[in-house]
């Protein structure tokens, strides 16, 4: 079966076409290229190389694999591995990654504990960057917040727009 | 030093016991979490194990009897005009399980990998069905079943956006299943019907059921009911984690309705693909944010 393009949301010529990523998946590139994605208290994790001006980004819904289903970027622990060994692997130096962080809002009702799956979701982001020594240059993360991103893979820009509060938790992002 | 009155100090311990006890709530939730994961990954390391040991003859076998009967016509044994035409049935039907086994292995690392991006494309639905529908024809005759496609719904329009490999993908499953499970001279159904969530395709079989205990598990990877070495039935256990995960992807989801000897019904709801999406999602003026490099 043919695979048709990605889906195109941008009307601008110039710009190039915005790939729309899904939760549970990642987008890496050495090229020019638009992601956009929706966060809800999921968290996105943007990866950038200045010096090669690469990069990546992913969307992950819980902290850690259950061993249900498959072993996807669905989960932190893959997804953030998984995203700088594709960097790596697009010519990157570890040095160089620069880390954006967007997401982890507390959309949902939280049952008992003092952390909801958001705030977990960030720290585990934070705590592995830190860990990898790749410094966070940026973010936006928490509250009630659903957020759409838009980020410029060969510039490392990100575009980050807040969803009103009340609208939260409706929006298709999760 | 602050002075607080006795009712104000009362407050401030309840409210650090109430902190406590919620610590202490995570602690106990994390600390069962880390247990059961601890038992599921050993298990799955397990299953792996079985996974490799297995693909040997899932892949060795078809490709001997493949080499074995084109070795045949090829060098004149078979020279029979009926007999040729068995042979090559043969082939087709080994090379067709083989293919199918390798897309599901290629799509599970494509979704452990995260690369497995939804296309959206206008697909027709009856052409899409009707061809993974009939590609199981060969199989299905030689097990003496019927395969048995109806539509339902208000719709003579049959053209639906959503990603076309993954859909056939999906369907392909379903029906492997069925046809696996269902035991010989029956029939297994597949039921089309278009909705205004999206669409759903549902896949029944009178065949062997599935336990509801056991309804989790047949959605893990590498997972197969039946265990230990010898195996009834072909397969790696990865067809319905692969369903799962793709229908996630599409936003959709799947129900079992099944037990024990009654046979099972799969219904996958798919809803239709906006295309970009996310672009329903509108912002406020004065809630954007931009993060230069």
């Amino acid at each position: 079966m043919s695979s048709p393009m990605p889906a195109t949301n941008s009307s601008s010529t110039l710009e190039p076409a915005a790939v729309y990523l899904p939760p549970g998946l990642l987008f890496a590139a050495a090229t020019p290229g638009v992601v956009t994605t929706v966060l809800g208290s999921c968290v996105a994790v943007c990866l950038f190389d200045p010096t090669l001006r690469a990069g990546g980004i992913n969307h992950y819904l819980l902290p850690y694999w259950n061993g249900e289903g498959l072993a996807s970027p669905k989960y932190a622990n893959i997804a953030l591995p998984k995203l700088l060994e594709k960097m790596i692997g697009l010519g990157c130096r570890r040095q160089n990654l620069r880390a954006k962080l967007f997401g982890g809002g507390a959309v949902f009702q939280q049952i008992g504990g003092l952390f909801g799956v958001g705030e977990r979701n960030i720290q585990f982001a934070e705590q592995y960057l830190a860990d990898a020594g790749i410094p966070v240059v940026a973010r936006d993360v928490g509250e009630g917040f659903t957020r759409k991103v838009i980020f410029r893979v060969h510039t490392g820009e990100a575009l980050v727009r807040r969803l009103k509060a009340q609208e939260s938790g409706t929006g298709n992002g999760r | 030093m602050q002075q607080l009155s006795d009712e104000e100090l009362l407050k401030e311990l309840a409210g650090r016991v109430e902190e406590k006890n919620r610590a202490l709530f995570d602690l106990r939730m994390t600390t069962k979490r880390l247990e059961d994961v601890n038992r599921r990954l050993v298990e799955s390391e397990a299953l792996k194990g079985h996974f490799l040991s297995n693909i040997r003859n899932e892949i060795n076998n078809p490709l001997a009897v493949i080499i074995a009967m084109a070795g045949e016509i090829s060098a004149g044994i078979a020279r029979d005009p009926t007999e040729c035409r068995t042979l090559a049935a043969a082939i087709q039907s080994e090379a067709f399980t083989l293919d199918f086994q390798m897309r599901n292995i290629f799509c599970a690392a494509e979704i452990e990998a995260g690369e497995a991006i939804p296309t959206a494309a206008q697909v027709d639905l009856r052409a899409l069905v009707a061809a993974t529908v009939s590609s199981f024809g060969p199989l299905a005759a030689a097990q003496g079943l019927e395969l048995r496609t109806s539509w339902e719904g208000a719709g003579v329009e049959t053209h639906f956006c959503t990603d076309p490999a993954k859909l056939q993908l999906i369907l392909a499953n379903l029906l492997s299943n069925a046809v696996k499970f269902v035991g010989s001279g029956t029939a297994v159904r597949v039921v089309v019907c278009r909705e205004a969530e999206g669409l759903r395709l549902s896949v029944e079989d009178r065949g062997i059921g599935i336990d509801p205990a056991d309804h989790a598990a047949i959605f893990e990877r590498f997972r197969q009911l039946e265990g230990g070495l010898v195996k009834g039935y072909a397969g790696h256990g990865l067809g319905l984690s692969i369903v799962k995960a793709l229908l996630e992807l599409l936003g959709g989801s799947i129900t079992v309705d099944s037990a024990a000897g009654r046979g099972s019904r799969f219904t996958a709801l798919i809803p239709e693909s906006r295309g970009a999406g996310g672009e329903d999602v509108f912002a406020d003026a004065g809630n954007e944010f931009f993060f230069d490099a």
